[in-house]
């Protein structure tokens, strides 16, 4: 029951699969914003008000400095059978250790919702969920998206890119429609289709997030240009060449014009129901 | 509970001869009584007058407002009329006459239209007898009529070479245009809302700390706003100059119906958060080398030429937006702030029920309100600004009158009145209206984000407490799924969204249980009415009507 750098994580039944494959993806030298990974026990414990617990996780949050994400990393999600898209909860721009603490309950809860049990019953998953949390710096995003290295509709391979202003959630929760990109495996752009933007997820200053009006000439114009193109080209072939060709689901934001990886987890197969 | 979508009026007769098409794009919701008075002469004249000039076979676009939806038809130029037509095309591009406009524009026109905004503006209509304030009414409205008219007269100049260049690169690579157009970022600052004051204003509020705090605490817009302009340092006249400039022109419309800037803070202050930010985080401008991989990809005997062409599409760029900015947009939120000091009147004496509803009035009914000689009465105005709220030209008939016929061929004519009339038609259909297939009412189009087909009965559900009305094998049609519509996905047949993309949670969760969906419509909750048969074709993108 100890918090790990996020580095270090390896161990997938006590830090859970997203954890395992953000430490897996620093180590080979990827763009991960740094943090920790909480194990399921330790997860327990800060929710049973374990006085230990809640001190070292106030000295990991000591450490962090600014706003940080907690992210769920539950075991068994994000394999190659269900993907748990959406089913537990993320909380962003998270400040301060009694922020932190109560982001991590949000997160455990969220694998009893009653949504996420109908997931978890539907693709046959074990529904004793085990659940482990990820803590890093909160990636300030001026644009962010999602990236497959396929396409999930036709199954063709080449790489999709959906991108927004803001904070990539907008992309996640359908909140707009956001501009879409297709490239080749060499990285040639094949379309560009500039979407509906009119709405971003900003961080607010004192913490947490909000639905914000975006102005009005941005809306519709692409918020990718060629170079950012070029820099998540570079991104995903990292990826590949670290995880294999795939199909992976990558979230992506640029910060002052870097890219980073958010999160990376496999495509799961149509079902055929 | 969902309520259901108002149906567009039925009466919709052409008004006049031959066939019109609607023109959603510029009005997509009715316009206001006032507006639709004044607005279709100075679209004529202003056209016709860049139609001579340019040689274009076609005199004007006819324009009409029926039921308060724009409408508008082609007229042909008359016969007569050709061979002087041809003449003028040979001048097009040899002389690249849009220059000419270009210059004639910054030199006398777009001063001049500022010197009278801003002579109209420092009158405070507040302050005037009511006999005065008619008056000024009237010069408002004479300045907004000559404004519609000059800004059609630049229509050409603002719109031919960017046509030009995407027929040309159309033909040579038949690429999406979207990555070429966006190299001419940059070239025309007031599109992106960037102009001398709004880059003072940023750079003041990025020396001050104070500034930064207060632009991103969770006060209030209007508020922010406020605080800003009464700044005693150089702050306080940035902010005070920035709303001089943009404060009173007509926010997103044409239509003086719609609101000013001012009328919107939040929309002001989002502008200047990524005015702020802009300038720290991104660098607008297009680097050589997004010119050059684009360049690459124009066979190599073209590029010269690809070259010229683009020069002129950057040169021009600006104009585009700014013929709108200086012209009639700013004259119409000139307008409004008249016909609102006139209507707040009216309202404080419990004529009409609010000051907006003055818009609601033709001229003469104005005048006769003012004059207190009778005029239409509160409940009508407010009836008619209900109206306009509700209705939507997605529900107006696309077409009306005659059958749209195709184009005549243009075999046989001279050169450079092809290229012309090319530049002029691709321009239109990709910056002006949407694309034809979207105004079919038999389908509303998306993107197919999980494959598969299914028909079923739409159900329109506006929020998750009436996820309860949904029965096993409905179609959820709605604005966007939250991740609280996980646990009705097992029960449904097929989802169709307004917003979202293929790679959204709930496109992702549909493909993995397998049901169709189609994302990104904009407008399908409007458009599907609950109850509805439908058929969805998560594949192709499509959502269709089925007959009951």
């Amino acid at each position: 029951m100890t918090p790990i750098p996020l580095s270090s994580a390896c161990d997938e039944q006590a830090y859970g699969g997203k954890a395992t494959q953000l430490g897996a993806a620093i180590r080979a030298g990827l763009p991960v914003p740094e943090g920790c990974a909480l194990d399921t026990a330790f997860v327990d414990a800060i929710a049973s008000d374990d006085p230990g617990a809640r001190a070292e996780l106030a000295g990991i949050c000591a450490q962090i400095p600014g706003p940080v994400a907690v992210r769920s990393s539950a075991i068994g999600e994000d394999s190659g059978g269900a993907s748990f898209a959406g089913q537990h909860a993320t909380v962003l721009n998270v400040m301060g250790f009694e922020a932190v603490s109560d982001a991590v309950m949000v997160v455990r809860k969220s694998a009893w919702t009653e949504s996420a049990r109908a997931y978890r019953d539907r693709v046959g998953v074990d529904t004793d969920i085990r659940m482990g949390v990820v803590i890093q710096r909160l990636v300030a995003a001026e644009v962010a998206g999602v990236l497959f290295t396929c396409n999930p509709v036709t199954g063709q391979d080449e790489r999709v890119v959906e991108a927004v202003w803001g904070l990539g959630e907008a992309v996640v929760q359908g909140l707009v429609i956001p501009d879409c990109y297709r490239m080749d495996r060499a990285g040639c752009l094949i379309e560009c289709r500039p979407g509906v933007k009119d709405i971003r997820i900003q961080r607010l200053p004192g913490g947490l997030t909000a639905k914000e009006a975006v102005a009005e000439h941005l809306v519709e114009h692409p918020c990718l240009d060629a170079e950012k193109l070029a820099a998540l080209h570079v991104l995903v072939s990292q990826c590949e060449s670290v995880f294999g060709t795939g199909p992976h689901d990558i979230e992506w934001a640029f910060e002052r014009e870097i890219p980073y990886l958010l999160q990376l987890r496999p495509v799961t197969k149509y079902s055929s129901a | 509970m969902n309520s259901p979508t108002p149906s567009a009026p039925t009466a919709f007769e052409a008004p006049g001869p031959g066939s019109w098409s609607v023109d959603a794009a510029h009005f997509p919701r009715p316009v206001s009584h006032f507006q639709a008075e004044i607005h279709p002469q100075g679209i004529t004249s202003g056209f016709l007058e860049c139609a001579r000039r340019y040689g274009l076979l076609i005199d004007t676009l006819d324009f009409r407002f029926v039921n308060g939806f724009a409408y508008s038809s082609v007229v042909p130029a008359a016969e007569a009329e050709i061979p002087a037509r041809f003449k003028a095309a040979e001048d097009v591009f040899r002389n690249k006459i849009w220059r000419e406009d270009l210059a004639r524009w910054d030199r006398e026109v777009k001063p001049a239209s500022i010197k009278t905004h801003q002579a109209l503006l420092a009158v405070d209509p507040a302050t005037l007898s009511d006999d005065e304030l008619m008056t000024y009414v009237d010069r408002c409205r004479d300045n907004l009529q000559r404004m519609i008219h000059q800004h059609h007269s630049f229509n050409l100049a603002a719109i031919l070479p960017v046509g030009d260049f995407m027929a040309h690169v159309g033909a040579w690579t038949g690429l999406p245009m979207g990555e070429f157009l966006a190299l001419t970022r940059g070239s025309a600052p007031e599109s992106a809302g960037s102009f001398p004051e709004m880059d003072r204003l940023a750079e003041e509020i990025r020396n001050s700390p104070d500034a930064r705090k207060l632009l991103e605490s969770g006060q209030a817009s209007a508020d922010i706003l406020e605080r800003l302009c009464n700044q005693p340092s150089s702050l306080g006249k940035a902010t005070r100059d920035y709303l001089g400039v943009v404060g009173d022109r007509l926010l997103n419309s044409l239509d003086t119906g719609e609101p000013s800037a001012i009328e919107v803070p939040e929309a002001l202050i989002a502008r200047i958060r990524m005015a702020v930010q802009q300038h720290e985080h991104q660098d607008v401008a297009v680097t050589e080398a997004e010119v050059s991989r684009l360049r690459e990809k124009i066979p190599s005997e073209h590029r010269a030429q690809f070259d010229e062409l683009l020069d002129e599409v950057r040169l021009m760029s600006r104009l585009r937006d700014e013929r709108g900015f200086y012209s009639d947009v700013w004259a119409g939120g000139v307008m409004r702030r008249a016909l609102l000091a006139a209507g707040a009147r009216l309202a404080a004496q419990g004529r009409i029920e609010a000051a907006a509803h003055l818009v609601e009035a033709s001229y003469k009914e104005i005048q006769a309100l003012l004059s207190r000689n009778g005029g239409p009465g509160a409940a009508e105005l407010a009836e008619r600004a209900r109206y306009r709220k509700e209705q939507r030209a997605e529900n107006a008939p696309s077409e009306l009158g005659d059958p749209a016929s195709p184009p005549p061929p243009m075999d046989g004519l001279p050169p450079e009145v092809i290229r012309v009339m090319t530049a002029l038609g691709t321009a239109i259909q990709s910056l002006g209206a949407e694309p034809q297939d979207n105004r079919d009412t038999t389908v509303v189009k998306g993107i197919g984000a999980s494959p598969g087909t299914y028909s079923g009965i739409a159900r329109v559900i506006d929020s998750t407490e009436d996820l309860g009305r949904l029965e096993e094998g409905d179609v959820l049609i709605t604005a966007a799924t939250t991740d609280s519509f996980n646990i009705v996905l097992p029960l449904l047949g097929a989802i169709v969204t307004n917003a979202g993309g293929l790679l959204s949670h709930a496109a992702i969760v549909g493909r993995e249980y397998g049901i169709p969906a189609v994302v990104g419509t904009r407008n399908a909750t409007a458009r599907i009415a609950d109850g509805t048969p439908v058929t969805v074709d998560g594949t192709t993108g499509e959502v269709r009507f089925d007959a009951p």
